[in-house]
């Protein structure tokens, strides 16, 4: 990124972003900027901030922003609620997929789907046509039919549940998807499965955010930067070679640069 | 919750408007003249009005109303309420052409199908306007099969021995303060009878209306399914907007014989009240069911939205063998409103089972009261009971409150009950949003998703209707 | 006689006066006010009926009809064989009532425990501390709507109080025995001990405290105990009903909690022709953890009624309560369990269970859990069962070559022993459990019951 960009060509631009909760400051000045077309990795030891990054994005009402601004597609993306955040493509992948007892993971999917169309300008779909879509895209994560009626994540398997989050992607194709330590939890199989779906849903339109704990997920899903989280701050920025080095030698070189 | 929780702007009460319609009533106040003079407005027999009267006297010795319920009210003044209110222009029964047509758009505001041209739909109705049956659908198709469904009055007319048998077998005048007051005052209400081994080739239905002000309104519903025979009824009720209390005390009694099934579905939307509580309709109804023969089922399923106070107890007493008895029940509390509703199953067949499902949903300053008996007789072997009975709290002022009665005096039987109590979580709120989903949409989904366990025992057409009422009476609860 | 006109609570009240008015036995002055006020609000709640919501399942008429007088001390020795049975070890510390009377020659606490034993009566007239008015004052508290509280604190004898120490942790379990002597031929006494225990902050203590009496002999038993449990201290009370066949007890036990406090309670209540317990535990500050279990066993024409109530009155508490039953012969059962949760208190987690096991026919469980909640971001749950032996677990045993009566005996131990096991002192656990197979034992006459324990 070169300073003749346009500022309002970023997709995502995070300026100085201080983010708390219950009073204790996390996030302590991020500053990244998302080109369409990119796939951002965000690393860093546990406690660092990383997933917080991500909820903040999101949205997540537990979190104060204190100081600092998120430009989205050219909107103060801080000023704007959850359901409107989503419906204008930002997409968050969670590390802890809530069950909701009781509603079908397909009424629950086609009802998010038809208020993203809505904020499109695009028709909405009715049941058969959703359930067509549906069963294309389940496909790609390799889910079993049976999924469609099954209430949300209740008495989904780990791998099942991030697969299911995949899905979602898939059927809601946002503009800016967030994976949250998308590979935690999930054996080798799921892991590629789950890494080929969000590979195949690349758009040279869209962007992703991978923020993950661990280098492996990374052979699955090749970043264009990485980024090292620690402490609420981005310590250090660098290509995909970068994740290989944390891997070679840990994360406490690192930390202890960050503490000088 | 924290600051998510914001009050968003109440919708309307859809079905609060007012039909101007000339109206027949008998006097304010109840004295035994007022009973002789239903009595006498509705041609009944001298064994109606023995029973009326015996009734009354009853209720005249009843000092006091109930008072081990979880809430209070102001005291009713039963001198102030008018116990008998019917439009002018009656219908001449089975023939919809004469109904008044203020009535009948009435009925279409509230979507029910009592017009010829949407028989279609397969649902008998029996519409109760005020005090009395207005129109009954079908009734002459269903006569083929020798099945009665017809309103109380024209039962007490035309099958005087049914009523003489059947009338007060389950819910006898003593039973209750309210039960004793219905039987003396009772106007109307729907009648069904299912002959041996006949199988009601539709659903049955009565829509009640209140819409006369300072009426009370006091029906009684009577269904017996002979041996073999099936039936499902459906009850829905509305109300004006008014700002008085208005009290509703209805009976309803179920009779099946050996290897009879009764299904009861009620969805119950009577006007609530306004947010600050004023208004409303007092719903206190007491119901009943009676599984008399072996192998025969009760069934009670109920959708509870509506009402200011609603305080009712659906039961099965399970006197034949092998007897079943079945409570599905939903109960939301919004606003100001009170809900203190439940069951009563009492085993004393042998190897009778009961299954009671209750979802309590409390928002605004709801109060919400599952209580419930579940008895077992020393003669009851081998019975079985499970409870499961859950509730879900949306905000910091309301309540949710359980109390089981379990009574069991035989070793051979096994009870079961479970309660819980939870809240819509952050965590599923800001799931949704995320995916797109507006809080009210969530927060509706949430919780139909909570009660789908009893939504699935509905018949298809009201299911659909629950849910949606389901969401109304949750609009502005959470923001 | 003049008895015969008159009330039973106008007899109660008339022995409070004799009492009072019988200068030299009276107890100290500040004591007395309180007396004076706890009979005067026994006056205005009076004996409850059916009628009471909370009496709806426990007929008193007998313990009515039973006109008890006010016990006087023993007059004979007790030896301290009978004490035996129920101790942890024979020089296990240790307070000793009789009849309501502190008997100092059968009570040892030496220094080394760590605890302070303090007692207000006619012999010991000392002012009482800060801490005994606070676990006071849960006694006064639970009599403002229990008329059997009420009567307790004015008829009471003694007064004994426990005082842990802040910081002291007492590892050795403080027993705490009440013995009615009284037997069939004198007139029928009730005595009404009042235990009361202040655990200051971050101290901790054992307490096992049993209530027994003459097999065949009629008398009654209205106690009260008020415990208050400061920041961070632990108490563990195990409690042991087993009072004679023909006895009346009437237990009141409240307990207040303050912040990070934790109280474990077990009961054992076997004993008693009308046996009723209430338990209120007023969770007084944050991060309280309560385990309220319990074992009931009844037999014959006994009646065994349990009402606990637990008021979670702040945020971050959790509760638990298990209470299991075995009803036999032709015994009614009652359980009434409230979990009530305040609006402020925000993050409980409760969680209640009643199982009972129905061996007879004739016998009678009711069971009333009840849930009142007023906060939302709450975890609740109760849930109650009644039934016989699982015939599945019976046919299973029977497959594995044992038989009948052994089948019953083992599924019957195991249902009392998924409780007992929450008992953490294994000292305590052992004499627990040898209460109950013993009383098994009398109930079924199965010799093999011993061996097939542990």
């Amino acid at each position: 990124m070169n300073d003749t960009q346009m500022k309002d060509e970023y997709m995502l631009e995070i300026k100085n972003l201080h983010a708390s909760v219950a009073g204790k400051e996390i996030l302590r000045g991020i500053n990244l900027t998302v080109n369409a077309g990119e796939v951002h990795a965000v690393m860093g030891p546990n406690g660092s901030g990383k997933s917080t990054l991500a909820q903040v994005l999101a949205g997540h009402p537990s979190y104060e922003i204190t100081e600092g601004e998120v430009i989205y597609k050219g909107k103060n993306l801080l000023e704007m609620p959850p359901e409107e955040r989503a419906k204008d493509g930002v997409f968050l992948a969670f590390q802890y997929p809530v069950e909701i007892p009781g509603v079908s993971n397909s009424y629950f999917l086609k009802a998010g789907l038809n208020e993203v169309r809505k904020y499109r300008g695009l028709e909405t779909l009715d049941a058969l046509q959703f359930l067509k879509l549906l069963k294309e895209k389940m496909k790609i994560v390799e889910m079993d039919p049976s999924f469609i009626n099954r209430p949300v994540n209740e008495g989904f398997s780990g791998g099942e549940k991030k697969r299911n989050e995949i899905l979602q992607m898939a059927v809601l194709e946002p503009t800016l998807a967030i994976l949250d330590e998308t590979d935690s939890g999930l054996d080798i199989d799921a892991l590629r499965i789950v890494s080929e779906g969000v590979n195949t849903l690349k758009r040279p339109d869209n962007a992703c955010i991978v923020v993950t704990h661990y280098q492996r997920l990374l052979n699955y899903i090749v970043p264009d930067f990485v980024h090292v989280l620690v402490n609420g701050r981005i310590v250090k920025s660098g290509g995909k070679e970068l994740a290989l080095e944390l891997e070679a030698n840990g994360y406490d070189q690192i930390k202890e640069a960050a503490t000088v | 919750m924290n600051e998510s929780v914001n009050d968003i702007v109440n919708s309307e009460y859809k079905y609060g408007f007012v039909t101007d319609i000339e109206s027949d009533a008998v006097p304010r106040g109840l004295t035994e003249d007022t009973i002789r003079l239903i009595s006498k407005k509705k041609n009944e027999p001298s064994f109606m009005l023995e029973w009326r009267l015996k009734a009354f006297h009853h209720w005249q010795t009843l000092k006091d109303e109930p008072t081990w319920q979880n809430f209070s009210y102001p005291p009713i003044d039963y001198q102030n309420i008018i116990y008998y209110s019917a439009p002018k222009k009656k219908p001449t029964l089975n023939s919809l052409d004469e109904v008044d047509k203020e009535l009948l758009d009435t009925y279409e505001k509230l979507g029910i199908s009592i017009t010829e041209q949407k028989r279609m739909s397969g649902v008998a109705v029996d519409a109760i306007f005020d005090s009395v049956s207005v129109a009954t659908t079908f009734s002459e198709q269903l006569s083929k099969l020798g099945i009665v469904f017809c309103s109380f009055s024209e039962a007490v007319q035309k099958h005087p021995e049914l009523i003489k048998k059947y009338l007060g077998s389950v819910v006898p005048h003593t039973d209750n303060f309210f039960a004793a007051l219905n039987a003396a005052v009772f106007s109307d209400g729907s009648f069904c009878f299912i002959p041996k081994g006949v199988k009601c080739p539709m659903e049955l239905s009565t829509y009640f209306r209140i819409n006369a002000a300072e009426t009370g309104q006091f029906e009684r519903t009577l269904i017996v399914a002979e041996e073999g025979a099936t039936v499902s009824y459906l009850e829905g009720c509305t109300a004006p907007i008014r700002d008085t209390n208005q009290l509703h005390a209805a009976v309803v009694e179920l009779i099946a014989l050996d290897d009879a099934q009764i299904k009861y579905s009620t969805v119950q939307n009577w006007y609530a009240g306004d947010k600050e509580g004023r208004g409303g309709i007092y719903n206190f109804v007491t119901k009943r069911g009676k599984c008399a023969g072996k192998n025969s089922r009760i069934s009670w399923t109920q959708v509870e939205t509506g009402s200011a106070i609603t305080w009712k107890y659906p039961s099965v007493v399970l006197l034949g063998d092998n007897s079943v008895g079945e409570f599905y029940s939903v109960a939301v509390v919004n606003n100001r409103q009170i809900a203190d509703t439940g069951t009563k199953m009492l085993h004393i067949g042998k190897n009778t089972k009961s299954t009671i499902i209750s979802k309590g949903i409390s928002a605004g300053r709801g109060e919400n009261t599952y209580r419930g008996l579940v008895k077992v007789s020393p003669g009851a072997s081998n019975a079985r009971s499970y409870t499961q009975c859950d509730s879900m709290l949306l905000g910091n002022r309301c309540s949710a409150n359980t109390f089981p009665y379990i009574e069991v005096r035989n070793n051979s039987s096994s009870v079961e009950h479970e309660a819980s109590t939870s809240k819509i979580g952050e965590d599923q709120l800001f799931y949704c949003k995320q995916r797109g989903i507006d809080t009210e949409n969530a927060i509706s989904m949430i919780v139909n998703g909570f009660a789908k366990e009893v939504f699935k025992n509905l018949p298809m057409e009201f299911a659909v209707e629950a849910q949606k009422l389901l969401g109304v009476s949750l609009e502005g609860s959470v923001g | 006689m003049a008895e015969q006109t008159k009330t039973s609570e106008e007899h109660y009240i008339a022995s409070y006066h004799n009492r009072r008015s019988n200068g030299g036995k009276n107890a100290p002055e500040w004591l007395r006010l309180l007396q004076d006020e706890a009979i005067e609000r026994f006056q205005s709640l009076g004996f409850p009926t059916v009628k009471h919501e909370e009496w709806q399942f426990t007929n008193i008429a007998p313990f009515l009809k039973t006109a008890l007088a006010p016990s006087t001390p023993a007059a004979a020795n007790v030896r301290r064989e009978i004490l035996e049975e129920f101790l942890v070890h024979s020089d296990a510390p240790v307070i000793v009532l009789v009849d309501g009377y502190f008997e100092e020659a059968l009570s040892s606490v030496p220094d080394s425990t760590g605890i302070r034993v303090q007692r207000y009566d006619a012999v010991s007239a000392q002012q009482p501390s800060e801490q005994t008015l606070s676990a006071l004052a849960e006694i006064s508290s639970a009599s403002q709507k229990n008329p059997f509280s009420a009567l307790s604190l004015a008829l009471t004898q003694n007064v004994i109080m426990i005082d842990v120490p802040e910081g002291a942790q007492v590892s050795q379990p403080v027993h705490v025995l009440h013995l009615s002597t009284q037997t069939g031929k004198e007139a029928a006494m009730v005595s009404s001990p009042t235990l009361l225990v202040h655990a200051g902050k971050e101290s901790s203590l054992l307490l096992l405290e049993v209530f027994t009496g003459a097999a065949d002999a009629d008398y009654g038993v209205v106690s009260a105990a008020g415990v208050v449990i400061q920041e961070g201290a632990t108490v563990d009370h195990v409690r042991v009903q087993r009072e004679g066949a023909k006895a009346f007890h009437f237990g009141t036990l409240a307990v207040r909690q303050e912040r990070k406090s934790r109280y474990t309670a077990f009961s054992l209540a076997m004993g008693g022709s009308i046996a009723r317990t209430d338990v209120t535990i007023a969770i007084d500050g944050e991060d309280c953890e309560t385990m309220l279990d319990g074992l009931y066993i009844s037999a014959g024409e006994q009646l065994v009624d349990h009402h606990t109530f637990i008021d979670h009155r702040y945020p971050n508490c959790s509760s638990r309560e298990i209470f299991k039953g075995i009803v036999t012969g032709k015994s009614r059962a009652v359980f009434n369990g409230k979990i009530y949760v305040h609006h402020e208190a925000q993050g409980t987690d409760s969680k209640q269970t009643n199982k009972n096991l129905l061996l007879s026919n004739e016998a009678t469980v009711d069971t009333k859990p009840q849930l009142e909640i007023f906060a939302d971001d709450v975890k609740c749950t109760h849930g109650a069962t009644v039934g016989g032996l699982d015939p599945a677990g019976l046919f299973y045993l029977k497959s594995r070559a044992i038989d009948e009566e052994a089948a019953r005996d083992l599924l019957t131990l195991g249902f009392a022993g998924e409780v007992t096991a929450f008992i953490r002192d294994e000292s305590i656990r052992h004499l627990i459990d040898a209460l109950i197979v013993k009383q098994l034992q009398t109930m079924v006459a199965h010799t093999a019951l011993p061996e097939i324990v542990h």
